[in-house]
């Protein structure tokens, strides 16, 4: 019962996809004047999308009808205003009462689930969008909408629209795991999506645009990438507002090294280490870049591959250990 | 230490070229006396990166004392008689119409334009050019300008991001990073600033200050109750010196060697036909 609801599409959100943003208006415009109550009805009905709200609000503050509305659309005006006058007030990303944060969570999802399908209706609805979406990832850390986010960015790229601030909020979730969601547009038959996957992947090593690899091969290569170093990943902070080739993340060599997780704001092993695992970092630390990369894929190769002979491998003094992987003994 | 040709510089000649307490003469010295060494192929590959590194500095002044205003991609604003706004808020040069025309104008009817502050730093960068190289290599190189942060920029100016260095010098793009920033006004993430060699930094939109004073303008842009301040990054964003340096030499020769071609066939032409008959 409860699901037959939800699925009723409102009459407001009917009349706009079917017969445009003005109709929307006229027709809600007539219905407050010769029926309030119902006109609030509508509005406040559970299975309202976004967009409708967003395109009426100037007729809701014309008949003073903010008062009428339920919490979820007087709270989604209010962070409305609040990000296209640029406000003071920080209603979205101040620290307020854990209930009332809830409530502005579950808008700002609210905003986002049933707005982001109509994204490009005007530029202030898009940074409306683009803002609630950063809000989301910077500010609640809820990864949920990351998937959403990237049809948006995509789909807007298709178009020719402004998407560096979604990229931006994009890499600010902080989530490795999350650049499989990119990876997978290395597989659209769209070409703009692949040179746009290429470019924000850019700082995965099989990632080169002039390379004529096979797109499935660099789909599978970027995967692999991303499996055998999400867990050493590193957020570095860089962003395509800083430089033409940022590399948002980072490999935390040591981590990788000794096969522990890494903490994605600071790169540091997460785990506290034995005496013995500070006495190999202490050696790790004192070799050249290269030596450090091979060693650390390696180790993770091993540890991956054969438990029991990485325990005995890891014991070895370094040389010896940087022999073994240079001829990639136990693993080959 | 700087090293030409393989070479390692050690005589005054090159510091003497330069007057005393001139950007040059502290980019020399800062390299000489570094722990890292400068390598060039050629003399002429480190007087033209000092040369255009002095008019990345002239340049981002320039631009301060300008119109030019502080916009977001989405309300940035153009001449339109040289540029086209695109969807994304960059602008486009419109067909038919001359690079350096275009970057020069910028600057002439700076109050028709606004965007955001790394677009500010690609323009410082095209300007610098500009006033260096001659208008026929400039528009040759540069055939189509898409000014849009560091998104569509041109191969040619070879931007690359050095991390980790063990110097930066007067003229360097830096950037401070605004981890806390409120997520309602995305623009102040961070600022791209030009070094401008005398402790101070230009950023658009913020201005010219010191490194406090770009990190206290970005700090009041911080969401609520945030804990991080603002920081300069251990970075810089730097044209490629020695490959237009290499293009620019490449160009005069050539040019050098058209007009000894025509001198000769001039002279040529005359001894054959004497003006006398």
């Amino acid at each position: 019962m409860v699901n037959d609801c939800l699925n009723i599409i409102n009459p407001l959100d009917k009349i706009r996809l079917h017969m445009g943003v003005k109709e929307l208006k006229n027709f809600f415009h007539e219905l407050v004047e010769n029926n309030t109550k119902k006109a609030i009805k509508l509005l406040n009905d559970e299975n309202l999308h976004f967009p409708s709200l967003f395109i009426l609000k100037s007729t809701i503050e014309e008949f003073s009808l903010l008062s009428s509305l339920n919490s979820r659309n007087r709270i989604a005006l209010e962070i409305t205003d609040e990000i296209l006058t640029n406000s003071a007030n920080n209603k979205a990303s101040e620290s307020l009462p854990s209930d009332y944060i809830q409530t502005i969570h579950s808008v700002l999802k609210w905003i986002l689930d049933t707005g982001f399908a109509d994204d490009g209706i005007n530029n202030k609805y898009d940074k409306l969008l683009d803002i609630a979406a950063t809000l989301i990832t910077k500010i609640y850390k809820d990864k949920t909408f990351l998937p959403t986010m990237v049809d948006m960015i995509f789909n807007r790229h298709r178009r020719g629209f402004f998407i560096h601030d979604l990229v931006w909020a994009f890499f600010e979730c902080r989530d490795p795991e999350s650049l499989v969601l990119i990876a997978n547009r290395l597989q659209s038959s769209h070409p703009k999506d692949f040179e746009l996957a290429c470019k924000l992947l850019g700082f995965i090593p099989c990632i080169d645009m002039d390379d004529k690899t096979d797109k499935e091969e660099k789909y599978l290569s970027c995967l692999n990438w991303i499996e055998d170093n999400s867990l050493f990943l590193y957020f570095t902070g860089e962003s395509f507002q800083q430089t033409p080739h940022p590399k948002p993340y980072a490999i935390a060599w040591e981590a990788k090294y000794l096969c522990k997780i890494a903490s994605t704001d600071t790169g540091e092993i997460l785990k506290s280490l034995t005496k013995e695992e500070y006495k190999l970092l202490d050696e790790f630390r004192k070799l050249d870049d290269d030596t450090k990369t091979l060693l650390s894929n390696f180790s993770f190769r091993l540890h991956r591959k054969n438990m029991e002979y990485w325990n005995d491998w890891i014991q070895y003094p370094i040389e010896k250990q940087i022999q073994i992987a240079i001829r990639g003994e136990y693993i080959d | 230490m700087i090293k030409i040709a393989g070479e390692i510089i050690v005589d005054d000649n090159i510091i003497n070229k330069y007057p005393q307490g001139s950007i040059e003469r502290k980019i020399i010295n800062k390299m000489l006396s570094s722990s890292a060494t400068y390598r060039y192929d050629s003399l002429y590959q480190l007087e033209f990166e000092l040369n255009l590194r002095k008019n990345i500095i002239n340049a981002a002044i320039e631009l301060h004392k300008s119109k030019f205003s502080f916009e977001t991609f989405r309300e940035s604003r153009c001449n339109t008689d040289y540029w086209t706004r695109t969807n994304e808020g960059g602008f486009q040069l419109k067909q038919g119409v001359l690079p350096s025309d275009a970057i020069r104008d910028i600057y002439i009817n700076s109050s028709k334009y606004g965007t955001e502050c790394a677009t500010a730093m690609v323009i410082v960068f095209y300007k610098a050019l500009l006033n260096i190289f001659p208008q026929k290599l400039f528009n040759t190189m540069f055939a189509n300008i898409h000014l849009m942060n560091w998104a569509y920029i041109d191969r040619d100016l070879g931007i690359g991001l050095y991390r980790n260095e063990a110097d930066y010098f007067p003229g360097d793009c830096r950037y401070f990073k605004n981890p806390d920033v409120n997520p309602k006004t995305p623009e102040w993430q961070g600022e791209n600033v030009i070094d401008l060699g005398n402790s101070t930094y230009y950023g658009h939109g913020i201005g010219i200050g010191t490194a406090d004073e770009i990190i206290n303008a970005l700090n009041k842009n911080r969401k609520a109750r945030a804990t991080e301040s603002a920081y300069l990054l251990n970075s810089a964003t730097r044209p490629n010196f020695k490959y237009l340096a290499d293009r620019y030499q490449k160009f005069i020769s050539t040019l050098q060697r058209e007009d000894y071609r025509m001198a000769w066939k001039y002279y040529r032409n005359r001894d054959m036909n004497p003006v006398y008959l």
